[in-house]
């Protein structure tokens, strides 16, 4: 069994794209990718998403600042068992 | 330059210069668009057909050609409301602007045919709207 101390491991600072991410003001250590992605095939962009553990207090327009852009999350998605994802959009 | 050529062209020079859009028209574009490049007005080639039924001649005298202009603008969270009225005011401005224009008499008249849903695009992190407006006009050969 997993437990949260196991889970942990994944959201640690060697992990690749390991971020700490400030939600609602409030420290928050998680992955962040910001991948290529495309609307209707004819815009491009990026889809920038924040995987942290489940349990993290934080809803539908909260605020994530990460670096220096300041995200809002557009939708929460289900992840693996035991994390959540952000997914961001920028206003 | 085949007609079909110099309609499109003068179809996406009307539409250049429009309070929002500006000089952000494009032909049949392949290359995406970037989210500072938003908004804009995408033109494609819809069907052409011979409205003469003379089955003897190879010259189909008038031609009806479809031309399609898709409105893309951008939008994020919570600027909802500003996102579909920057899209009403281009569609309107585009209305206005083709409404029985003739394309300096390369065509008949420029009518609107149809215009469709709303799409909304949310896989970037500045979402996008999408509104197709289809035209349809007639040239003779």
């Amino acid at each position: 069994m997993f437990d949260a101390a196991d889970l942990s491991a994944f959201v640690d600072p060697s992990m690749p794209g390991y971020v700490e991410a400030l939600i609602n003001g409030q420290p928050v250590g998680g992955l962040f990718r910001s991948n290529y992605a495309e609307a209707f095939g004819v815009i491009s962009g990026s889809s920038p998403a924040f995987r942290c553990l489940d349990g993290i207090p934080v809803g539908f327009g909260a605020t994530v600042v990460i670096g220096p852009v300041t995200y809002t999350v557009a939708e929460i998605q289900p992840a693996e068992p035991g994390f959540q994802l952000l997914k961001l959009e920028t206003p | 330059m085949t007609q079909r050529t110099e309609i499109r062209n003068a179809f996406a020079a009307l539409l250049t210069g429009l309070p929002s859009t500006g000089a952000r028209v494009y032909q049949s574009r392949t290359r995406p668009l970037q989210a500072a490049e938003l908004p804009a007005i995408l033109i494609f080639s819809g069907g052409s057909r011979p409205e003469d039924k003379d089955l003897c001649s190879m010259r189909p005298g008038l031609m009806t050609y479809q031309l399609s202009a898709d409105i893309l603008v951008k939008h994020s969270v919570g600027n909802e409301s500003t996102a579909d009225q920057i899209l009403d005011e281009i569609t309107a401005a585009v209305f206005a602007s083709v409404s029985a224009n003739t394309l300096s008499g390369k065509v008949a008249s420029l009518r609107l045919i149809h215009v469709g849903e709303v799409d909304l695009d949310d896989s970037l992190e500045k979402p996008a709207l999408r509104l197709p407006v289809l035209f349809e006009t007639q040239y003779s050969t």
